[in-house]
């Protein structure tokens, strides 16, 4: 026993240099709320974490961009006018990516200080309980935003090269500037409040990740179906429970654009702004949802 | 369900131990000091501020170290403790500096930059302890601190303790459900059970009551008791043993002058201190007795 204790004690007297306090600034509760929400965003890139979670996170990222690439390649390619994605349908393209990424993000921002009880650390400092929750909701979002416009970035600037009149595009395409960040920004919110409300639910990951993924997938698929069995115009009300229909919509209506023909909310019998009001409700319930399991948790 | 019932309790500067078995509402205590749970009612106040109203300022100057795990295990322990610095409000340098000299100062060395996945428990506790530690807070809570260690590590970590609040000079409030370790650490001792008060007051006071004469004779040892309790001693045998309750000043005259008078051999005549774990045995006896 003396043998081991005694190299530790030997160290501790050879590097002591006396304890000093600490008189500095002390930055308060904001500076603690951008902290933590530095830290969580980090980790939803899985950024400071092992390389699987980067893997996951930052492959994902990528595909998102995959459209985006696709359709510089083309304009790269083919010099003629043709678009292949337009900023109105990009959500389109890449919301099962979204929805897995919300999958492997959401439980990383709120289910591991539940996993590793870390959150009496966090509540016995200077943050509260819905500054928590405020750090991480904005952190995912953050997240998602940048997942969002990286690809509409590239295929806004990309279109300018191919074309030959760089100037002129960017003059004729800067309108659609305020809906890109608009509609990414809706997109982001919606899907981040309703994620981490199911994600928070529970400390164990994988489970987590699974009922986010099936929440998308089975809500989507049952508005699909209701819509299809509801006979008459009333049907189309049955996209409203569909998560990912309803962002569609609002992308749509937002960009002031028709969907496409081959989407299923194609000439839907009421105006966009349900689909926008509806995605505004899941933001706002999603986020009570989240705040409501963090105040209520027991530490 | 009651975990602490009707407790009132004042705590000076110093290190403070709470004492009680599993259960007794120790952890309830700290938690409703840091804000963690809300009393159904009555309020406290910590260095000055309401723990209820006031929570995010007095936090400031609050660290905790609770029982159970607390620690991602995929992140070093440097990393972990500069980004608790920052949610204290360090700003990055200051935060990055304190953790490299708190991680030194309770005792990790190069280990500080590996997953915290591969440390001991000892080295967990550790980190637990440094984070606690690393703002520089006027009071330290610490939720029973040599929770599954070894006996050495057990020794290490108290030692540790005894310094931050000796050297450091950092107030504490430490539980623990073995006497001895408050009894090494401490200068104030809180004893509560089954959520209630029991007693409260400083080491010395506890332990002072306790001073006993211990005196062996080589015979004659009964009728040597009666005669000590006819001078209006406390007497009880314990084997081979008498022992005299001390009030005041040690009655040596008393005892001497007894034994000449029966012309007997005094073998041992020395002062012994109970230690605390006598003292709250007895207490929880009177207590079973109500």
């Amino acid at each position: 026993m003396s043998e081991q204790t005694t190299p530790s004690r030997l160290q501790t007297g050879i590097y002591d240099l006396g304890y000093r306090t600490y008189d500095g600034a002390r930055l308060g509760r904001l500076y603690a709320i951008t902290s933590l929400f530095t830290y969580s965003l980090r980790a939803v890139f899985g950024l400071g974490r092992g390389w699987v979670a980067k893997l996951f996170a930052m492959g994902l990222a990528a595909i998102a961009s995959i459209p985006a690439l696709v359709q510089l390649a083309i304009a790269a390619i083919v010099p003629a006018d043709f678009e292949y994605v337009g900023f109105e349908s990009y959500f389109s393209f890449v919301s099962i990516v979204l929805a897995l990424f919300c999958a492997v993000a959401a439980p990383e921002v709120v289910g591991r200080d539940q996993r590793h009880r870390t959150l009496a650390l966090y509540f016995s400092r200077a943050l509260s309980r819905s500054d928590y929750v405020a750090a991480k909701w904005v952190a995912l979002l953050v997240g998602l935003l940048i997942v969002l416009l990286i690809p509409q970035a590239l295929l806004l600037t990309g279109n300018a090269v191919a074309t030959e009149e760089v100037v002129d595009y960017l003059k004729d395409n800067l309108g659609s500037i305020p809906p890109i960040i608009g509609s990414s920004l809706v997109v982001a919110t919606m899907m981040g409040s309703l994620s981490l409300a199911i994600a928070c639910q529970t400390p164990r990951r994988y489970w987590a990740s699974g009922a986010v993924i099936i929440y998308f997938v089975i809500a989507t698929a049952l508005g699909a179906i209701l819509q299809e069995t509801i006979s008459g115009s009333d049907g189309d009300y049955a996209f409203l429970i569909s998560p990912i229909h309803v962002l569609e919509g609002t992308v749509y209506w937002i960009f002031n654009a028709t969907p496409d023909l081959d989407s299923d909310i194609y000439g839907v019998a009421f105006d966009g702004v349900y689909f926008f009001a509806a995605a505004v409700g899941y933001s706002l319930l999603g986020l009570a949802v989240v705040y409501r399991r963090f105040a209520k948790m027991a530490i | 369900m009651l975990a602490l019932d009707s407790l009132s309790l004042q705590v000076g500067e110093g290190v403070t131990g709470i004492v009680g078995a599993n259960g007794a509402g120790k952890s309830t205590l700290i938690k409703i000091l840091l804000g963690l749970l809300n009393p159904t009612s009555g309020g406290a106040t910590l260095l000055g501020f309401d723990v209820v109203t006031q929570g995010p300022t007095l936090r400031q100057y609050v660290g905790y170290m609770p029982e159970h795990d607390c620690l991602p295990p995929d992140v070093s322990a440097t990393d972990f403790v500069i980004h608790m610095a920052r949610i204290n409000g360090l700003p990055s340098s200051a935060a990055r500096e304190r953790a490299a000299e708190t991680l030194r100062h309770v005792g990790l060395f190069e280990e500080r930059y590996r997953a915290i996945g591969t440390y001991s428990t000892g080295m967990k506790q550790r980190v637990k302890l440094a984070q606690a530690l690393v703002h520089d807070p006027k009071l330290l809570m610490l939720d029973e601190p040599t929770n599954g260690l070894d006996p050495a590590g057990r020794d290490e970590m108290l030692d540790l303790i005894r310094r931050i609040g000796r050297d450091f000079g950092i107030s504490m409030l430490m539980s623990s459900h073995l006497l001895g370790e408050i009894e090494r650490v401490c200068d104030h001792l809180v004893v509560i059970d089954a959520g209630r008060l029991m007693r409260a007051d400083t080491i010395a006071t506890f332990t002072g009551e306790m001073q006993v004469l211990t005196i062996e004779v080589d015979e004659k040892q009964e009728e040597l008791q009666a005669r000590l309790v006819a001078k209006g001693l406390g007497v009880t045998a314990d084997g081979p043993l008498l022992l005299i309750s001390i009030d005041g000043q040690a009655p040596y005259d008393v005892v001497r002058d007894e034994v000449v008078d029966l012309g007997v051999g005094l073998l041992r005549m020395e002062q012994r201190r109970h230690r605390l774990e006598d003292l709250f045995r007895v207490e929880t006896e009177e207590t079973a007795d109500v």
